[in-house]
């Protein structure tokens, strides 16, 4: 894998779609925190047309600059976002109808200079299509250095300005507040999409550029809320999808070839995919997992509730293993066996024993259910034949600093609705 | 016959207020006011006796039937913000969407129904505007449009979203006008009120309401210090708390 | 056969137009329909077609969904090409994207089942994941649409895809393309005044409708659906991201111009075919003036632009 970064033909393009992925990554997280995800897409095929006039001024010229068409990108996709703002505000637009105006008109504009050199200019038209999907393998060395440039101006943009930026998207109301120009910081967050806009328009190609945008600050919201690791992972994320992405694409690439620009946008896909099931905070699987284990602590609390009650009705805490699971209705053997794994009860031959440990933690329970009827009854004014199956839920889920509120607000209640006593509070 | 019957009406919802086993019944030909705090669950006990909330619990009535087949039997009249007024229409397609609920698809407007828009136009004083685009309308005359609308239904009952809040009060003095003459005419109507003003004026019944049902009843014996204070003072914090916290951990969220 | 639009300046495109119409309407002998009035009839019915599902699209906010289905429909194009040529072609023949048999069923299956996939991937990711709308369409869209990409490199074993994906060719278009644009046209038409009334409602006040007993979802599926199927008539002609002005400008520019619905409808198709018209007859003489091909579809969106724009620039001028 070294020789990506070694080889003569190799590097540019593995390292400039590295960088280019990186700076959509961390710009893009702008973007996405402030919803507003698609503006990259309108600014991105609005670039188009300024890359169709440089490349050709630049064939007028006689010029060979890779510069001059990104200039154009730049100057392009900044008149488009003028025009969107303009359209929201003096015409009453709605914001999608004017994203999707501009984004197809620009496109539509660029695709008739390019036809217009169609035929007479099949290299300059093969150079325009390179940039419609990205071609990563012309890149040259001068361009990774441009690049360079321009990720350097943005990040430092971006750490001259950071606290009224996190502000405006953290709380805007707070940056109205505070006197902070919500509509300045805007516009320097789309004024450093462009640019970055600008700098992946080669790897990507105009009408993927915005996946990257979106992609890995999607992916990183799914692992933290804090916007400095978000930024610190969404750039990673983006670099590693330009890494991947050129690397799968060469590598697979014998008899059929795999464009660069859409295998980098499924490794960002792969990514999010991957994170979507395995984040601890979000993940499918730990929302599976969290959920199974949840349902689980409840029926082993109800098992332990039952035998609570079995030991205050019947003034004993040895019962048949029989008469358990006639009460219980359900299956015994996994709760029984969690319940006696935490220390709660001790099983012999037939018979299920109640630890002390685990009368306390029965007799926690339903003080917590009794409490919260009480709370029903009395402080809700619901019927006291109607409070059961809330309680029956609650009392998994009260929380000690609940509980603490709960007897304040009813005054330390000693008896439930039904004339039972509640427990009083034990440390556990 | 009881005009509308609520059972045991329970919603939580991840963004709206809980609303907890709501009960009560209203009789035929009241003018009924729904008043409560900020956060209340006002708008959404109207919204969940029309199913148009997702419910935990609960059955409607209305004249004794199921609400599922009475449909066409009421008239709901939701918040100004509902809606988008910058939609190419004119007040008088505005006030025709009324009949669409009783008649087909591809039946077009006759002119009996085009006869009733006029008139219901004109009960609530916007005859002039029927040609009129609805984005060139006040905050009042929009109201009243609506409710030219929810006339032109021809319901039993009437269940009106904050109905003068942010009018004018021309506007006021229509509508509730408009609201007695419909219970002159044994309608029921249900109101969410904005405030507690003038409650004893305009209502009949009065329903206090946060998260439980505080009370319902004739103004004069339920609209008194006493309960008042309890509606407004009663804080389901706890509650709301609570509630959500199940519902995360049911989803298998991580507790924040 | 000679083309007798051939050298033909913008004037007197529309005097040949002209010309050969009346001879059409009073002639017994059968015509040849010419290239230019094949293009120009496929324009004029794929561009009415899109500015009646377009102003739903724009009144319902949902533009952006169009742009996701117009990229989409990529993957599901290719797939439905496969499908054909799995049952139909004999074994190694080359995929080709030009003799696409446009009658074909497939291709409308493909147009529709990827909507569906899209409107159903957009709703999980966004409320199973609990993660924004427009992220969800970005994402979404963006992926599929690199997919397809590798699908057709892969199977047409050329390194590069051409603009015309994006762009479309009018003149490659053959009359099979003419009777597919024409019926999806009367299914359009047919299908949007039949569900009139669901739709105005919908797109209008979603709780009314609800009360109606109208589901607002199908009403959104019926939506992009209407949208994919007149974005495969359109694909070859004017490409599909062309297709996205034909969908969206029309209504933005008679919605500045009518306080009406249906009015607005009206004027949006008549919008879209005085563009059409414009647009070949531009394209036409551009060609016999400067002996330059333009793409017609490009200078058509580009038009409805410049008209936007004017109709923008004018009404403020009244209104301030």
């Amino acid at each position: 894998m070294i020789h990506y970064f070694t080889d003569p033909v190799l590097s540019a393009p593995t390292i400039g779609s590295m960088l280019m992925c990186l700076l959509a990554g961390f710009v893009g997280t702008f973007s996405v925190l402030l919803k507003r995800s698609l503006v990259g897409e309108a600014l991105s095929h609005a670039s188009y047309p300024g890359v169709i006039l440089g490349l050709i001024i630049a064939k007028l010229l006689f010029v060979e600059n890779q510069l001059i068409p990104l200039v154009g990108a730049a100057l392009s996709s900044l008149l488009g976002i003028y025009l969107i703002q303009k359209l929201v505000w003096n015409y009453k637009i709605q914001s999608d109808s004017a994203l999707t105006f501009v984004l197809a008109s620009f496109f539509g504009v660029a695709l008739v200079f390019l036809s217009s050199v169609q035929t007479s200019y099949p290299t300059l038209y093969r150079e325009m299509q390179s940039y419609l999907f990205g071609q990563a393998a012309t890149q040259t060395n001068v361009q990774v250095v441009l690049y360079l440039v321009l990720t350097g101006i943005v990040l430092t943009g971006t750490l001259l300005f950071y606290r009224p930026i996190k502000i405006v998207i953290s709380d805007p109301e707070y940056a109205q507040a505070v006197g902070i120009n919500r509509h300045q910081i805007y516009m320097l967050i789309w004024a450093i999409t462009v640019l970055s806009v600008v700098v992946g328009i080669r790897s990507l190609g105009v009408v993927l550029m915005s996946s990257m945008l979106i992609f890995p600050a999607v992916t990183s919201r799914l692992w933290t809320e804090k916007l400095e690791v978000v930024l610190l992972l969404a750039s990673l994320l983006g670099m590693l999808s330009g890494f991947f992405g050129v690397y799968m694409s060469h590598e697979m690439s014998h008899a059929v070839s795999f464009p660069t620009g859409p295998m980098i946008v499924v490794c960002a896909a792969l990514f999010f995919i991957l994170s979507a099931i395995f984040s601890p905070k979000q993940g499918l699987l730990f929302r599976a997992i969290r959920k199974f284990s949840f349902e689980k602590r409840c029926t082993e609390e109800n098992l332990l509730k039952l035998l609570y009650k079995c030991s205050v009705e019947k003034n004993a805490v040895q019962f048949s293993c029989d008469e358990i699971a006639k009460r219980f209705q359900a299956s015994l053997w996994q709760p029984l066996g969690a319940l006696e794994r935490k220390g709660w009860v001790k099983r012999a031959e037939d018979s299920i024993e109640l630890t002390p440990s685990g009368m306390l933690w029965g007799r926690k329970i339903v003080r917590l259910h009794r409490l919260w009827e009480v709370y029903l009854v009395e402080y809700c004014e619901v019927g006291k034949d109607r409070v059961h199956p809330s309680a029956e839920a609650m009392e998994h889920i009260i929380t000690p600093e609940i509980e603490e509120e709960l007897e304040v607000l009813l005054s330390h209640p000693t008896v439930d609705p039904h004339k039972q006593p509640i427990p009083p509070h034990e440390v556990v | 016959m009881k005009a509308l019957d609520v059972q045991g009406l329970t919603v939580h919802y991840h963004d709206s207020p809980v609303l907890w086993d709501i009960d009560f019944a209203i009789p035929q030909g009241e003018l009924v006011g729904i008043v409560g705090p900020n956060g209340a669950g006002k708008s959404t006990l109207l919204k969940a006796i029309l199913g148009l909330v997702p419910t935990v619990s609960g059955a409607c009535w209305v004249d004794g039937k199921p609400l599922s087949q009475m449909r066409a039997s009421i008239a709901y009249v939701p918040q100004r913000e509902a809606v988008d007024w910058d939609f190419p229409i004119t007040v008088e397609q505005l006030v025709l969407m009324g009949s669409y609920q009783r008649s087909r698809f591809l039946m077009p407007v006759s002119k009996k129904e085009r006869a009733r828009a006029i008139e219901c136009l004109e009960k609530v004083g916007m005859k002039e505007y029927k040609d009129r685009q609805i984005s060139q309308l006040s905050g009042g005359q929009q109201q009243r449009a609506f409710l030219a609308r929810a006339l032109m239904q021809d319901a039993t009952i009437y269940l009106l979203d904050e109905p003068l809040a942010g009018v004018d009060h021309t506007t006021e003095e229509i509508i509730i006008d408009l609201l007695r003459e419909l219970v002159r005419q044994k309608k029921t109507v249900l109101m969410v009120h904005h405030d507690l003003n003038k409650v004893e004026e305009y209502f009949s019944y009065v329903l206090l309401l946060n998260v439980r049902l505080i009370a319902l009843g004739p103004v004069g014996e339920v609209f008194t210090r006493p309960l008042i204070d309890k509606t407004y003072r009663k804080n389901f914090a706890l509650m709301d708390e609570t509630q959500k916290l199940l519902s995360t951990k049911g989803q298998g969220e991580r507790v924040e | 056969m000679h083309n007798p639009y051939w050298g033909n300046t913008f004037f007197q495109f529309f005097e040949t137009l002209f010309v050969r119409l009346s001879l059409f309407c009073v002639s017994s002998t059968p015509m040849e329909l010419a290239a230019d009035e094949l293009q120009l009839l496929v324009l004029v019915l794929l561009s009415v077609t899109a500015a009646l599902i377009g102003t739903f699209f724009v009144l319902r906010k949902m533009t952006m969904l169009a742009n996701a289905l117009s990229h989409t429909i990529l993957p599901g194009v290719v797939l439905a090409y496969l499908a054909y040529h799995y049952f139909h072609s004999p074994v190694g023949e080359a995929f080709d994207f030009s003799h696409l048999l446009p009658s074909d069923i497939y291709l409308l299956v493909g147009a529709l089942g990827s909507s569906f996939l899209t409107m159903f991937l957009i709703r999980f990711v966004a409320s199973g994941l609990h993660i924004k709308e427009d992220a969800a369409i970005g994402m979404i869209f963006t992926l599929l649409f690199a997919l397809g990409i590798i699908l057709v490199t892969a199977l047409t074993k050329s390194a590069h895809i051409g603009a015309e994906l994006l762009m479309g060719n009018v003149d490659a278009l053959s009359l099979g393309d003419l009777s597919l644009a024409w019926g999806i046209f009367v299914a359009t038409v047919g299908i949007i005044v039949l569900a009139w009334r669901p739709l105005f409602l919908t797109s209008f006040d979603p709780l009314f409708a609800k009360m109606c007993g109208i589901s607002n979802e199908k009403m959104n599926y019926l939506v992009m659906a209407l949208g994919s199927i007149a974005a495969i008539g359109a694909f070859r002609a004017v490409g599909v991201l062309l297709f996205l002005a034909f969908l969206v400008t029309p209504p933005l520019i008679a919605r500045r111009l009518t306080h009406s619905l249906v009015a607005m409808a009206c004027i949006s198709c008549l919008v879209g075919i005085i563009a059409s018209l414009v647009g070949v007859a531009l394209s036409r003489h551009i060609l016999s003036f400067y002996g330059q091909a333009l793409s017609t579809a490009g200078l058509i969106v580009t038009i409805l632009a410049l008209a936007f724009a004017a109709i923008c620039a004018i009404s403020k001028k009244k209104a301030g």
